[in-house]
């Protein structure tokens, strides 16, 4: 794995796999989302129309992860927009949850039928993990169900 | 290699013998190609589908065994093709046996044109059934609901569609339950999987979602076919979709619910997709609950798209109310109660059925009157470009897989794979060149769908047949296909 910081996507059989990877655990996160925007829109250089902010919480980074990915999922759908940026305006552990919020933005789906790629149905706990290795670098990763 | 021990035991059938954790024996319909490969695909970094019929079988109150149609591949939790029935008294409810798309399925309407208009007029005809139906990422039905009306939806299925004018009266006799299933309650669903329903009713939804037109090009077995209305070269229009965001949301909302649920009652899950609740607690009755309203929605989406598909080949062909017949309509991401014998006795039994077909044999309760000597039709959708399959069920299915059959092909080769062999405009104009016109609303995905992406759809039907619980009654050839 380059370090750094990317995404990428995965073999599985039925579906594919996400992975985001960054110095810190930000980072890696909003890699992983990065890697969930390309699976549905080929953004190029079209620039933002929109944005929104995001909160999720989680028992555990795991957990954090698979909501966050499924708020940008329903909260995109919701707002008819595919997003293709999307800053992590922060991450914390508070009271035993971890805890964060981002600022998402993205194209409207009525303006850019041509650049739109797969419905993505859900995230799930499939091959979920988050981890860091002995450098810092965090990787996060799970299948999506297309 | 996979770990997993199997050994033949019948015709086409594999066990996976009991031991360990396991409840119950798995058993998996293969032929000796198929099982090989299942065999080395475990561990070799891809998902281990013989595996997962292993745990599946370690679920509490399981019944009789952990099955696995012939078109298994690797799931989460279930794998796809993943059949389970639990008792009520003692069994869980769990989402991997139903997956995201609840109540995922095919409608088949029969046409009562020749093939030889349809094939003169087959580009046109792809044109307008790709302008007629709304389809891919972003797209949204002509219905405009309120949440309140999402709610009739959620309760009334395919007669919420019938009353707002998509369909005829007599399609609803031809669907699975009657098109509507009771108990599903509209508050287990959140606002959120509703509002997200509003502008989706009547979509087609993108990846392996399509709407295809087909033709008889083969009978096995001319009298079954003639009950179900079936000649050769009889034209047909298949529709596969499900219940949209809406089922992609109860999925969502409930992974949360069962994974508390799962260690509030302390249920041992051999692997965190197995999340699960007593069937009689309150988190697994909620479930169940919101499962039925998605059901009902899958019911309603297709109704509507059909009455679509109806109005235009109505307009295109003129052709009366009786000239498009609903052949039927049958889900394969399913939950269901249902009677079945087990241990010698006839039980009430919650059926998972994860990619994979109800099939119910001549005979039996929630079959059609006028199917009632060959079973309720069974829909099964090759890939594009591929040919599909109407089967029928057996007695022997009823007692070995609870009446169920295969969905379809069966993926083999991952999306990613698919794209790097298939990529690009290829694909499409070497189908055209075989006399198969195909649209599609991304060409990525035209790609990820490739029929050398599948399983051969011949081998996986007949496996069944061979095993003796499902038997071939038709084959389809497609000449139209329009993939979300």
């Amino acid at each position: 794995m380059p370090s750094g910081h990317g995404h990428d996507t995965f073999e599985h059989t039925a579906d594919m796999g996400l992975r985001g990877w960054g110095e810190d655990l930000e980072a890696s996160f909003r890699e992983a989302a990065l890697a969930l925007f390309s699976l549905m829109v080929d953004a190029g250089e079209l620039k933002p129309e929109m944005s929104t902010s995001i909160r999720v919480d989680g028992g555990s980074l795991e957990e954090l992860l698979v909501e966050f990915l499924n708020e940008l999922i329903s909260s995109a759908h919701l707002k008819e927009a595919v997003f293709i940026d999307l800053s992590i305006d922060d991450l914390v552990l508070q009271g035993g949850r971890w805890k964060l919020s981002a600022t998402s933005s993205g194209i409207l789906t009525e303006h850019h039928a041509e650049r739109l790629l797969s419905e993505v149905k859900a995230a799930t706990y499939h091959e979920a993990s988050v981890t860091e290795d002995r450098s810092g670098m965090w990787t996060v990763q799970c299948v999506v169900d297309l | 290699m996979s770990r997993v021990k199997v050994r033949k035991i019948g015709e086409c059938l594999w066990e996976i013998p009991r031991e360990g954790r396991m409840n119950v024996p798995g058993r998996i319909y293969a032929d000796e190609r198929s099982i090989e490969f299942l065999k080395s695909e475990g561990g070799s970094g891809q998902w281990d589908a013989l595996m997962q019929v292993r745990n599946v079988a370690c679920l509490p109150g399981i019944v009789k065994g952990s099955l696995a149609m012939a078109d298994i591949h690797p799931g989460y939790g279930f794998p796809i093709g993943g059949v389970g029935a639990f008792d009520p008294d003692d069994g869980v409810v769990t989402i991997a046996g139903v997956g995201f798309d609840i109540n995922c399925g095919v409608r088949t309407m029969i046409l009562d044109i020749p093939v030889d208009d349809m094939k003169s007029r087959q580009e046109t005809v792809a044109d307008e059934m790709f302008r007629s139906v709304p389809a891919g990422l972003g797209s949204t039905g002509s219905l405009r609901l309120t949440k309140k009306e999402i709610d009739k939806v959620l309760v009334e299925g395919a007669r919420f569609a019938l009353e707002r004018g998509y369909g005829v009266r007599r399609d609803l006799d031809y669907i699975e339950e009657g098109g509507v299933v009771s108990d599903a309650d509209p508050s287990a669903v959140s606002d959120r999987a509703k509002e997200r329903q509003l502008k989706q009713v009547g979509t087609l939804g993108s990846g392996n979602h399509y709407l295809e037109v087909q033709y008889v090009d083969e009978i096995f077995d001319t009298e079954a076919a003639a009950v179900f209305g079936l000649a050769a070269d009889s034209v047909l229009v298949s529709i596969h979709t499900g219940s949209r965001a809406l089922g992609h949301q109860i999925g969502t909302d409930y992974q949360k619910v069962l994974a508390s649920a799962t260690a509030k009652y302390g249920i041992s899950i051999p692997e965190k997709d197995l999340i699960a609740a007593p069937i009689g607690s309150e988190e697994g009755k909620r479930y169940i609950s919101a499962v039925r309203a998605g059901i009902n929605c899958g019911f309603a989406n297709r109704q509507v798209i059909a009455g679509l598909v109806r109005d235009l080949f109505a307009r295109l062909f003129s052709l009366g109310e009786d000239s498009i017949r609903n052949l039927y309509e049958v889900g394969h991401n399913n939950l269901k109660f249902e009677y079945h014998e087990a241990g010698g006795v006839k039980k009430k039994l919650l059926v998972h059925r994860k990619g994979a077909t109800r099939a119910f044999a001549a005979g039996s309760r929630d079959v059609p009157e006028a199917y009632s000597t060959v079973g309720n039709p069974v829909l099964v959708g090759g890939t594009m470009g591929t040919c599909s399959y109407i089967l029928a069920g057996t007695k022997k299915g009823m007692d070995e897989t609870f009446g169920s059959a295969v969905h379809g092909a069966g993926r083999l080769k991952s999306r990613k794979r698919a794209l790097k062999e298939f990529g690009g405009a290829g694909i499409i104009d070497r189908l055209a060149a075989d006399g198969i016109t195909v649209r599609v609303h991304s060409r990525k995905g035209a790609a990820e769908e490739a029929p050398g992406a599948y399983k051969d759809v011949d081998r996986v039907v007949s496996i069944m047949e061979r095993a003796g619980v499902n038997r071939k009654i038709v084959r389809l050839k497609p000449l139209i296909c329009i993939k979300g």
